[in-house]
């Protein structure tokens, strides 16, 4: 494969693998950041700027344009970051970006979404978590950038409340259940033992953050650096993204469950998520419906919601700060319609993965 | 990503447990001789933890409220005890499952444990 087929940009930052001797010991310090992106002209401008205006810049920021033919690489050569494109699509973001790591020789290594921008400090808050040496990959807050339809406000709750509870009461356990993969530090040298990104599961963040945890590799959650992705603003995309989600959790169960049952508290926390993704969604599809129609009760109905204001009290102590309390409060309803349809997509991966045996790895981009 | 439907089911009474056993956890470590520092974490996600009892108490309450006065209207007061029956025994229901979930992953653990240690006795 000859390097004029490969990469464009800036010759100086390339350092292609063939030509390199370096082993984990002799990477620099500093970080790469990969942006993987197929057809993302549109939004990776705004993705490269912000990790330009970062208070720490990486050292290096390589795109990998996986096949696009909107000029997405183009974007990269303008801004002047290393462009990096693979002979065929790679068929999925962990192919992209296992794609670029023999291009990184920094001791640290950034995977970010092409459609993701970041705040200010957000590299330089991640960074600071590698100062403790256990620490093999960290990840920050994920908030949607865009929030004006009905699922991008879904989705907007959804994280609030997540990011606000659930994973801050996972990183006080020292066990994040994933890594977000549109926005996560990782130690280079531990990456390439890992061969990369593992393309095994549609899920290849949770399939690495189990890993971890297995292998005794920290995980932090750093809530204070913040990250905008763009979240799927239609039922087609967002169906796409849920299908993805939903059969990448239920594969990566079906790949880890030996090995997670030697990780205190990610054991409970998947056996949790994984009763509630099968039995609530149950509830709410089938069992609810079926009772209400038979006692004729509409009085049921309030099943549906009725832990609004549990939700609401993680939410408000996430939002007043950021001063989005109206958002907050208009974008809840929309919450409660995406769980709905998050728990058919649930049940749907479960009776394809496990019963029909049929397992889904075909990457579809979520936007 | 978040696996599981937040807010619905056992996922939710697993984290307020969580985040109410964080102070004592927080305490041991700090006589284990860990550093401190992590009181404000551990003090916002108990507020988030009781704040959560507190709305679903509210809930309760009002429900409660409205049902009454229904029934009052109605000349069936009578079915008030069953009311309070249901609501204990949806809150027992709830702790039962998480208590049996978590208590299954135990004992699928240590039969594997058990098969491992036989298998190299063997």
């Amino acid at each position: 494969m000859k390097m004029e087929n490969l990469v464009t940009g800036h010759p100086s930052h390339v350092n292609l693998p063939g030509e390199s001797s370096e082993t984990a010991g002799d990477l620099v310090t500093g970080l790469t950041v990969i942006i993987p992106a197929y057809n993302e002209a549109e939004f990776v401008g705004d993705t490269i700027r912000s990790l330009l205006a970062q208070t720490v810049p990486p050292d290096q920021i390589i795109l990998v344009d996986d096949g696009s033919t909107d000029g997405t690489g183009d974007v990269g050569r303008r801004a002047g970051i290393t462009v990096i494109r693979p002979p065929l699509n790679t068929g999925s973001k962990a192919g992209a970006q296992t794609f670029a790591l023999p291009w990184v020789r920094t001791k640290l290594v950034m995977a970010v979404d092409a459609d993701t921008t970041l705040e200010p400090t957000a590299v330089e808050r991640l960074m600071q978590t590698f100062a403790h040496r256990g620490v093999g990959a960290a990840c920050g807050l994920v908030l949607p950038r865009r929030i004006k339809s009905l699922w991008e406000r879904g989705r907007f709750v959804e994280y609030l409340f997540a990011f606000t509870f659930y994973k801050q009461v996972q990183d006080y356990y020292r066990r994040p259940m994933i890594s977000s993969g549109c926005f996560s530090m990782y130690r280079t040298d531990l990456m390439r033992r890992h061969g990369g990104w593992p393309g095994r599961t549609l899920a290849e963040d949770m399939d690495l953050t189990w890993t971890f945890h297995q292998t005794g590799v920290g995980v932090r959650f750093v809530p204070e650096a913040v990250c905008y992705p763009i979240e799927p603003y239609n039922f087609r995309f967002m169906r796409k993204q849920l299908r993805r989600w939903s059969h990448g959790f239920i594969q990566n169960v079906t790949l880890h469950w030996r090995g997670l049952l030697t990780v205190p508290f990610l054991r409970s926390a998947v056996a949790v998520a994984l009763w509630d993704a099968i039995v609530a969604s149950l509830v709410f599809l089938i069992v609810l419906p079926l009772l209400i129609i038979a006692l004729k009760s509409p009085w049921l109905l309030l099943a549906y919601f009725i832990d609004a204001p549990a939700i609401l009290v993680p939410l408000l102590i996430g939002a007043i700060p950021r001063r989005e309390f109206g958002r907050t409060l208009a974008s809840l309803p929309a919450f409660f319609v995406l769980r709905l349809v998050n728990g058919f997509y649930f049940l749907e991966a479960v009776w394809s993965e496990w019963f029909l045996r049929r397992a889904s790895l075909t990457y579809e981009k979520g936007h | 990503m978040n696996p599981g439907l937040p807010g619905a089911g056992i996922g939710g009474l697993f984290y307020i447990l969580n985040a109410l056993w964080m102070p004592i956890c927080e305490l041991w470590r700090r006589r284990q001789g860990h550093a401190p520092g992590r009181w404000p974490l551990v003090a916002r996600q108990f507020g988030i933890a009781v704040g959560i009892i507190v709305a679903m108490s509210g809930v309760f309450w009002a429900l409660d409220t409205v049902l009454m006065l229904k029934q009052v209207a109605a000349h069936a007061a009578g079915q008030m005890h069953a009311l309070w029956t249901l609501r204990v025994s949806a809150l027992l229901v709830t702790s039962g499952v998480l208590a049996t979930v978590l208590g299954t992953v135990h004992v699928v653990r240590l039969c594997l444990r058990l098969r491992t240690v036989r298998h190299a006795a063997q």
